[in-house]
């Protein structure tokens, strides 16, 4: 280094935004109680295996819509199957459908949202006005078209809820691209000569993945919903996998009688869903510090 | 010096800038004709929307979408002038901004030390030795504790320190020409004094040529070695700093220096300058600064905007003596 002058020793020392910057890390206890619901839903999808009293697809005829007890806690359903065990094995599809058909359309929608904010030009018009024609149907009719034409299984649910639910992850990247592109900040950058991925991946990528992140938590449980309607209706995960949605459906010729066989299920739902919401809403109270 | 021979660093010619607004498509850089030596520092003033800072982001090629850009902009690598490069062949390679406002000029999710490797990484520096360069470059640019401060984020280091850390980004690219939009404004006047004397330095021992944008004279006169005056999109005055601040020979520029505390004498009033810069969409023809000027005169109105040039004083002005006659 050949520059060495004479350093003037300043009082420029750290400012009291250090202080700001350890408050504004705290996040809302809301935060942490979703965390520990969504944790113990984990954990239980983890070890279903070891947790499920009975094998989940064993059918008993003989002991079919059981009362709860103590060697069925739930009872069981109309073919005899241990509801408290199918109740815990659900966990492990439901988990990953919803977090998978959450994610994968971020992935994609944040991309392509990120390529059409920074280039503008003609990328922009074309990602955006198939943005519109998918928006432009009814979500729900569309997922089951095309599940229909797809066929039944996991893969086509997460291709379906890929090819709707991207359109909000690419106009809110985009949005947010468009409105930090010109901040010198990505200018300095340009300025640098970096290349346009680097800039994409290290400039503006990370100033505005946090409303991708506010937004994922509620995406998951419209996700998880999402699949427990297809089940509903006999178009979601293929029987007799358990699958909290399809058991709902299920216990719904008895719920005069049986009233649990619906009812829990539709309870395991909403804990999931309250989890994930109390995240969301947290994460977002969090960012808007 | 034939030019041909040896070609300024930064040659400008004949810029022009046209950028729609609504219907209606505008000018606001207007044919500037500038050069920029090798290790020279030329600085550009003029009020807000004279056309400056558009004129700083076309040498960058930054101009906004949409907008377009007329006449030459070579930039000569080697001083035998057989790499002739456009400017974006020329950004990471050989010129570098500092920007106005340290605030937003560092992106917030990257450590200060990593934004200042990443450009040294752009000279082929492995990712270890461009760490390394970057508390060097830090240390240079006077931040204390480098090698700390190169793990902290821009929003725990004070505003003096974030514009040091953004010249040490720029400089991480190793740049023959440094370009500055008003990179003190923002600041206040003790650190801006600091951060003036340390790029006058860093151009001393780097030979770097430097272009400063400012409407603040002060800070041209202290560091620059030529000024160029703008005016509604043109260049109205050009040459040597103590030439042009001594004995301005366009009426814009004694008004912009009458009207500046620094060049008072501390008795009586400032002086403002009456009217306001034209609207873009519609420019006074011949000379702009007509309808403002206290010189004006018919012909004034149909002058061409050419320089004239005496000893590399150059002026716009076709009545300069009409200035001198007011000064004795």
């Amino acid at each position: 280094m050949s520059i060495v002058g004479d350093l003037a020793l300043e009082a420029e020392t750290v400012t009291p935004h250090v202080e700001a910057a350890s408050e504004r890390a705290k996040l809302p206890r809301r935060v942490w109680v979703g965390a520990a619901i969504v944790g113990a839903y984990v954990l239980v999808a983890i070890f279903a295996p070891l947790l499920a009293p009975y094998d989940p697809l064993a059918q008993a005829p003989l002991m079919s819509l059981a009362n709860p007890s103590r060697a069925h806690l739930l009872g069981t359903d109309e073919l005899g199957r241990d509801v408290f065990s199918r109740l815990i094995d659900a966990t492990r599809i439901d988990l990953s459908v919803g977090m998978l058909g959450a994610l994968l359309p971020a992935i994609v929608g944040t991309v392509l949202g990120a390529i059409g904010g920074y280039f503008g030009g003609w990328r922009d018009s074309m990602i955006m006005r198939v943005a519109d024609v998918v928006q432009a149907f009814p979500t729900y009719i569309l997922i089951i078209a095309l599940v229909f034409v797809l066929g039944q299984g996991i893969g086509s649910i997460l291709v379906a809820f890929t090819l709707l639910a991207w359109v909000a992850y690419a106009r809110l990247i985009r949005g947010e691209i468009l409105r930090i592109r010109e901040l010198d900040y990505v200018q300095a950058a340009r300025a640098a000569g970096l290349p346009s991925r680097r800039i994409l991946s290290r400039h503006v990528l990370p100033n505005v993945i946090g409303q991708t992140l506010v937004y994922l938590p509620s995406d998951i449980v419209l996700a998880t919903l999402g699949l427990a309607a297809l089940s509903f209706l006999g178009l979601g995960i293929p029987l007799p996998t358990a699958e909290w949605g399809a058991m709902i459906a299920a216990g719904q010729p008895f719920i005069r009688d049986q009233w649990w066989l619906s009812t829990v299920p539709g309870l395991v739902v909403v804990g999931f869903g309250l989890g994930l919401s109390l995240i969301g809403e947290g994460v977002e109270e969090w960012t808007q510090l | 010096m034939d030019p041909a021979v040896n070609p300024a660093l930064l040659n400008v010619q004949d810029l022009r800038i046209r950028l729609n607004a609504g219907p209606a498509q505008i000018a606001p850089v207007d044919g500037v004709t500038l050069a920029v030596d090798r290790g020279e520092a030329l600085g550009i003033v003029g009020e807000s929307g004279s056309g400056k800072s558009l004129t700083l982001k076309a040498i960058l090629g930054l101009l906004p979408a949409g907008s377009q850009v007329e006449g030459s902009l070579r930039f000569s690598l080697s001083p035998d002038g057989d790499a002739e490069v456009s400017p974006d062949q020329m950004r990471g390679r050989g010129v570098s901004m500092i920007f106005q406002e340290p605030m937003t000029a560092l992106n917030p999710t990257m450590r200060v030390g990593d934004l200042v490797a990443e450009g040294a990484r752009g000279t082929g520096l492995r990712r270890a030795a461009a760490k390394r360069r970057a508390v060097e470059l830090l240390d240079a640019v006077g931040v204390p504790n480098p090698a700390e401060r190169a793990r902290m984020w821009p929003h725990e280091l004070s505003g003096g320190l974030r514009q040091r850390v953004m010249i040490a980004t720029a400089l991480s690219t190793e740049p023959a020409l440094l370009l500055c939009d008003e990179p003190t404004t923002a600041l206040d006047v003790t650190v801006q004094d600091q951060i003036l004397g340390l790029l006058a330095r860093l151009r001393r021992d780097l030979n770097m040529a430097m272009v400063f944008v400012t409407h603040d004279l002060a800070v041209i006169a202290e560091v620059c070695d030529r000024i160029a005056v703008m005016y509604a999109g043109r260049l109205v005055e050009i040459g040597r700093a103590d030439d042009v601040l001594a004995a301005p020979a366009h009426p814009y520029t004694a008004a912009l220096i009458a009207s500046a505390p620094s060049f008072h004498d501390g008795a009586g009033r400032l002086e403002g300058i009456g009217g306001q810069p034209p609207d873009p969409r519609a420019f006074p023809p011949g000379c702009r600064f007509a309808p403002r000027c206290q010189y004006v005169q018919d012909d004034c109105r149909s002058a061409p905007h050419a320089l004239i040039s005496t000893d590399g004083h150059a002026t716009a002005c076709i009545h300069p003596e009409a200035l001198t006659k007011v000064a004795h």
